[in-house]
């Protein structure tokens, strides 16, 4: 009987991760072989593609470094303070997380819009953002912000309260224990926040598609270009989604060394 | 001088007390675990807020919820040792210590002099480029002093700076704390829940219970008039609050306590007196004594038997008298009388033995 049920769990168990081998790795094994690195470079030359990836880097670089400037404070303060509506608050930053990234462009649109609820005032200013890089960072920063908040936010929340009083008996104000302290006691955190937000930042399109439109060299990051090629070229359309995948993939396994260098 | 009324109320408990320290001494807060202790150091410290009081430190007002002042922690130039000493794991000796004058952005050429003699001072200049990872509690503790004292603090806070050591160490930290706290020109606040370390510590104890001060003064006088059962169970002395006095015949007075009357000498006690009986002063007998000048005689069984010390020659015997007692005899009366758990016994004392005290 127990060995009957030890067969069981075992084979569950073997074909649960066959399944989820299947489900994750051959997908990406299957991208691999279909295209040799020989083909990979040579369409790498072709301008529409160079463009693409040069305009994904850009663009989910601005959106990373504009997530950290503005969610750093917005994580400190959410870890370190008490205040009526707290957790509704921690919803709405969780939220973008879980709508489609369509409703989110349509959101963008509606509110930065030329006839958007902020964009009649920037239209007087003579500022229009959508379908311009500006709003391609925009809609990647809305996606991203909630892999970076969580993690940072989580992590601030586990830095003993004691080093902070410690750090205020020897006179450190709370800015200078925020980053003397804080930041270097979550750094590992902070890490993990900023690659995930990176990294959904590069894979951003419902968002994009709908806020900044699907313009070459002007809005067309690298998911547009992916969804575009596959009309007409295959072959160009797989050349973009591999390079997709090793930054991806480099960025992560960046992370974890990053972390346990840190650590 | 240090000089604060500090009050206090969070759900059951509430603090309430006045506490003095003049300039350059140390006061030990010794009770039990929940007493306060701690939170009073966070009060001085202003890592907790008072409902209300007032906190002056050598004339200059930290907290005063009169006049509205509340001094924020990195203005009140404190000195505060946690109870682990919270060392920054993410920087070595050298850089915890020069944390607070970076902070308080001294020249670095000064800030290098001034770690090195800290470092030095507290015996741990050899340690400075060490990260934490593997110090000695000993060695954890005076980084730590090292951290507060470089900064030149008006008032030192220590939060049982020996719980956090083995019994092994405990002994010989003890004493290189204390010759580093009396090489120290800077008014101390001391907590511990050991009442030795208290005394060996405190040039003035504060017992507190409750969150409220129940006797304060010299180590000597607490440990001759313990005001408290907390200390009078770490002196061991039997101790009774008397709730009324009555004069009898034969220049003696009958005490009524919660546990039961205890003739004293003198007809002259009033009030409500502490009653101390020491357990070296407590006769015991198989068989109720006649012929004894004792007039305190009480029977009850033998609720538990500790050496003392521990697997010495004495022997502590816990009984269940009304009021109860503590009696100390030697391991040859124990033999004698064949006193086991269970065993009844009469105890004697002689009202001369008894010290009064309000």
């Amino acid at each position: 009987m127990k060995l009957l049920r030890t067969i069981a769990v075992r084979t569950f168990v073997g074909l649960a991760v066959g399944g989820l081998g299947f489900l994750l790795v051959l997908p990406v094994v299957s991208l691999l072989v279909r295209t040799s690195p020989g083909e990979l470079l040579t369409r790498l030359g072709r301008p529409e593609i160079r463009q693409a990836l040069l305009l994904s880097l850009e663009t989910s670089l601005l959106a990373t470094v504009l997530v950290l400037l503005l969610g750093l404070p917005a994580a400190y303060l959410m870890a370190s303070r008490q205040f009526p509506g707290k957790r509704i608050v921690e919803v709405l930053f969780d939220l973008p997380m879980v709508i489609p990234p369509t409703v989110a462009g349509l959101i963008l649109l509606l509110t930065f819009g030329r006839a958007g609820l902020l964009g009649k005032s920037l239209g007087v200013w003579g500022v229009s953002l959508p379908f311009t890089t500006a709003a391609v960072v925009m809609a990647q920063a809305f996606m991203a912000a909630p892999f970076f908040l969580g993690p940072v936010r989580a992590g601030f929340t586990t830095v003993e309260h004691r080093y902070r009083e410690v750090a205020a008996t020897l006179g450190a104000g709370e800015f200078y224990s925020f980053f003397r302290v804080m930041l270097p006691l979550s750094l590992p955190s902070v890490l993990a926040g900023t690659a995930m937000a990176c990294a959904r930042a590069l894979g951003e399109f419902g968002a994009t598609i709908t806020f900044a439109g699907n313009l070459p060299g002007v809005t067309q990051t690298m998911p547009l270009a992916v969804y575009v090629e596959m009309q007409h070229d295959l072959g160009a359309a797989i050349t973009l989604s591999v390079l997709l995948i090793l930054l991806s993939f480099g960025l992560l396994l960046a992370l974890r060394y990053g972390q346990s260098r840190v650590r | 001088m240090l000089q604060a009324q500090l009050a206090i109320r969070y759900g059951a408990f509430a603090l309430d007390l006045e506490l003095e320290v003049p300039p350059g001494e140390t006061l030990v807060l010794v009770g039990e675990s929940g007493s306060g202790k701690s939170t009073v150091l966070r009060l001085l410290a202003g890592l907790t807020r008072p409902t209300a009081g007032r906190i002056v430190m050598e004339g200059h007002a930290w907290f005063d919820s009169a006049r509205k002042i509340n001094l924020p922690t990195q203005e009140r130039e404190i000195g505060w040792l946690p109870q682990d000493y919270a060392l920054l794991p993410h920087l070595d000796v050298f850089d915890n210590v020069a944390f607070g004058l970076r902070a308080r952005r001294v020249p670095k050429q000064e800030i290098l002099e001034r770690c090195q003699r800290a470092l030095e001072q507290f015996g741990v200049a050899d340690l400075a480029a060490r990260r934490l990872l593997g110090l000695s509690g000993g060695q954890q503790q005076r980084v730590a002093l090292a951290r507060a004292m470089v900064l030149k603090p008006r008032l030192l806070l220590l939060d049982e700076p020996l719980a956090a050591l083995d019994v092994q160490t405990r002994a010989r930290v003890r004493g290189d704390l204390r010759a580093m706290l009396a090489s120290l020109p800077c008014t101390t606040i001391f907590v511990t829940h050991n009442p030795l370390e208290a005394v060996v510590f405190g040039q003035r104890i504060a017992v507190l219970d409750g969150g409220r001060i129940v006797q304060s003064g010299t180590p000597d006088r607490l440990l001759r008039q313990p005001r408290s059962s907390y200390v009078a169970a770490f002196t061991g002395v039997n101790l009774f609050h008397g709730r009324s006095s009555v004069p009898q015949p034969g220049g003696l007075s009958r005490i009524e306590t919660d546990q039961g009357p205890v003739l004293v000498s003198g007809t002259e006690v009033g009030g409500t007196p502490f009653i101390a009986v020491s357990p070296r002063e407590i006769t015991l007998y198989a068989a109720a004594p006649t012929a004894g000048s004792a007039q305190n005689v009480f029977r009850g069984p033998v609720v538990e038997m500790v050496p003392e010390p521990p697997f010495g020659e004495r022997v502590r015997v816990v009984l269940g008298t009304r009021p109860p007692l503590v009696a100390e005899v030697t391991q040859a009366a124990v033999d004698r009388l064949g006193l086991a758990v269970g065993t009844q016994v009469y105890a004697s004392f002689k009202a001369t033995a008894v010290s009064t005290y309000s």
